[in-house]
């Protein structure tokens, strides 16, 4: 028993032993004082949030950075809800309101200081309450969403912002190309909808002037209530539509690509240097004017159905209007047709592959020089030409004939 | 002595003034020949619009004729010539400088069109075959086109709630296509086979030439003022005007601020045309040139109306009325935009 005892006591002693000579191998290589006092284990606000919050209108940003809405705002009768007053600013809505029950529709939700550069605004609505009751807007609120004092300012980008119900203008960043609004709405406004350097992905509706209007348009839908363009574009304008109740619905000053213009006036339906894939809807006016129409289909009431330099590979037709397809110098592949009267249906300088069609007293096809061509009429005549080659319709008035009986 | 001294310097002083007003009335009846009322009509595309203009000493008002909404109207400074575009649906106008007058012109770095390659043949016009730059296209049928359908891409796609596109109008039906022979009409190619070649045809006209009004030797006598005739051509088309020097210049209707660059089609460009030359239509008919008529040959028979101009009546009088050339006070004044 004693000797059982000992040897546990010695087995206890050597384990001790190793385990000491353990830890003190562990601390033996450093000090034991601590490097500094126990650092903070949070952030600062600072950190977690480096912008600036905003809670109440109005508000002035007079220093660069990073601002976000804490809260819906409204602003005072007549006064603008914030003002952007310096450069290189962010202003995040943070998804709230800015809003005006004001009467006096001189204010602007986010006005923007002259010559200002580099300013984002995004995710939030601006509201205000006018209305368009047919022809008039009335209501109380801004004047305009989003808009600029003096000189346009550079580097701008909008975006998910809606403005709605505005006396003048919803967003407007003046005559810059390096000005871009995106994924936004404007809905009801006196004036212009939205103007900026490039408009994409964006619905302007119900703007008594032009709805969108930039340099270069994409997937924007606009219509104008009053007598200027739905969508306008300095050069190009693609997969868009446009519609204006008094002149033009989609003008493109160089291409519209795979578009549809309406008009519901005097205007053409679709205006634009080179038409691609686009259809132009006139009422009085015109369905589709182009210098170069490729793959175009245009209809209207009283105007002509397409008029172009060059229509290649185009459609078109006129209710009652003079002429259903009218190319100035060359249609090829096109067919154009008439409906009352005696008017024309395919009218070109020279017609090559063509079928013209009238549906009442009117001529069919009519060119300069017609080759490969057919014109129907059902009582007038079917294909008039002074040069023809290998052309035939119901009844065919040819000056010089080659290859025709 | 002294008193037929001071009657000289009287009548000299008196005959000063007269004198100075003589030339002052001259110089603005000079000036402004025309104050009165015009009125004038437009037709377009089957709509009749009556325009109203009122000439004051050096300001003209335009207004539109119908109430059926609240047109805009505008006022001009004759002598400035700035113009205030009054917008009453929502009572607000802007000022616009003269400058924008000249803002439709073509816009920098405009393409021109460029000729198919190997310039054009002898005497003949665009040609059968694809245009440079172009993608090459297979001919359709007549009764379907290519490409028809964009609705289901066009407008944004990744908004949400956005009001659904409108559903494209229904074509109008078109008529079967009649049995052709072989080879006629329409084909599955634009290289037809074995087809004899094509004599030379008669020069096409320049494409987009500069346009030009051109005085014509004729005059007649409208509302009792002599005018002469003007026409311009463009594309096909030919406007004859009937103006006068006697009224004033020509002021064109604006129904919003001009943009940048925007249709220059004939009826787009005759009034800035006129108002340069200082002339002022009394009547003005756009037509489509008859296009069967041999080249160099008149037209016997005018081609189709497209637009007509008429003035209807004139009345000479003293406009008094100076609030017709100035904003409502209840009007708010925008900022024009910066093009």
């Amino acid at each position: 028993m004693k000797t059982q005892t000992l040897l546990s006591l010695a087995s206890a002693s050597a384990l001790v032993s190793i385990l000491n000579f353990g830890f003190a191998s562990a601390f033996a290589q450093g000090s034991l004082t601590p490097p500094g006092p126990p650092g903070p284990t949070m952030k600062s606000l600072a950190q977690i949030e480096p912008r600036t919050p905003i809670s109440s209108a109005p508000f002035t940003i007079t220093n660069s950075g990073s601002y976000y809405l804490t809260t819906n705002l409204i602003a005072g009768s007549g006064q603008n809800a914030i003002i952007i007053s310096t450069n290189s600013v962010t202003l995040d809505l943070n998804g709230f309101t800015l809003s005006s029950p004001g009467s006096v529709p001189i204010a602007t939700g986010v006005l923007i200081n002259s010559g200002l550069r580099d300013i984002t605004i995004c995710n939030g609505h601006i509201t205000s309450s006018v209305t368009n009751n047919g022809p008039v807007f009335s209501g109380t609120g801004f004047g305009y969403g989003i808009f600029y004092l003096g000189t346009s300012p550079v580097n701008v980008l909008v975006s998910q912002v809606t403005v709605s119900g505005v006396w003048y203008q919803g967003i407007n960043l003046g005559s810059g190309k390096t000005t871009m609004v995106k994924n936004c709405t404007v809905n009801v406004a006196g004036n212009y909808g939205i103007v900026a350097g490039t408009v994409v992905d964006c619905t302007a509706l119900t703007c008594f002037n032009a709805a969108i209007d930039a340099y270069n348009v994409q997937n924007c839908y606009g219509t104008c209530v009053g007598a200027d363009y739905g969508v306008y574009a300095v050069q190009s304008v693609q997969n868009s539509y446009g519609y204006s109740s008094g002149n033009v619905g989609l003008y493109a000053s160089q291409t519209a690509e795979n578009c549809v213009g309406s008009a519901g006036g005097v205007g053409a339906g679709l205006n634009a240097s080179t038409a691609l894939n686009c259809v132009g809807n006139g009422s009085g006016g015109d369905g589709i004017d182009a210098t170069i129409a490729q793959g175009c289909y245009g209809y209207t009431g009283t105007g002509a159905g397409l008029a172009a330099d060059i229509a290649q590979s185009c459609e078109a037709y006129s209710n009652s209007g003079i002429v259903g397809l009218d190319a100035t110098y060359l249609a090829e592949n096109c067919y154009g047709e008439t409906g009352n009267g005696n008017n024309i249906g395919l009218l070109a300088g020279t017609a090559l592959n063509c079928y013209g069609y009238s549906d009442d007293t009117g001529t069919g096809l009519s060119a300069t020089a017609a080759l490969n061509c057919y014109g129907y009429s059902a009582s007038g005549t079917g294909l008039v030409a002074t040069y023809g080659n290998f052309c035939f319709g119901t009844s065919v008035s040819v000056t010089t004939k080659y290859n025709m009986p | 002595m002294n008193c037929d001294l001071r009657l000289t310097i009287w009548l000299r002083r008196a005959g000063l003034a007269l004198a100075l007003l003589s030339t002052l009335n001259i110089q603005l009846s000079t000036a402004f020949a025309f104050e009165g009322r015009i009125t004038a009509a437009v037709t377009r595309g089957g709509e009749t619009e009556t325009l109203l203009y009122t000439v004051g000493t050096n300001q003209l008002r335009i207004a539109r004729g119908e109430t059926d909404r609240p047109y805009p109207k505008n006022i001009v400074n004759l002598d400035t010539g700035d113009i205030t575009l009054l917008f009453p649906h929502n009572r607000s106008f802007v000022r616009l400088k003269p400058a924008a007058e000249n803002q439709s012109a073509a816009p920098p770095g405009f393409p021109t069109m460029p000729p198919p390659p190997g310039g054009f043949p002898p005497g003949m016009g665009p040609q059968a075959g694809t245009m440079p730059g172009t993608p090459a296209m297979s001919p359709p049928g007549m009764s379907s086109m290519p490409g028809m359908s964009p609705s289901a891409t066009i407008g944004p796609t990744n908004l949400p709630g956005m009001p659904a596109m409108p559903p494209m109008p229904q074509r109008p039906q078109m008529v079967q296509m009649p049995q052709m022979p072989p080879g006629v009409g329409p084909q599955a190619g634009t290289d037809v086979p074995n087809m004899p070649t094509m004599p030379p045809m008669p020069m096409m006209p320049p494409m987009m030439g500069k346009m030009e009004l051109k005085a014509t030797t004729d005059t007649t006598n409208l509302l009792g003022y002599t005018c002469t005739r003007y026409e311009l051509k463009q594309r096909g088309e030919v406007m004859e005007i009937w103006a006068t020097d006697k009224l004033l210049p020509f002021q064109p209707y604006l129904q919003n601020q001009p943009h940048r660059f925007g249709p220059r089609m004939i009826e787009e460009q005759w009034g800035g045309m006129l108002k340069a030359e200082k002339l002022f239509p009394l009547l003005a008919v756009l037509r489509f040139e008859t296009p069967t008529v041999p080249s160099g040959a008149k037209p016997t028979v005018p081609g189709p109306e497209r637009m007509r101009f008429e003035v209807k009546s004139i009345t000479p009088e003293k406009i008094r009325d100076e609030a017709l050339f100035e904003p409502p006070s209840d009007y708010q004044e925008i900022q024009p935009l910066p093009f």
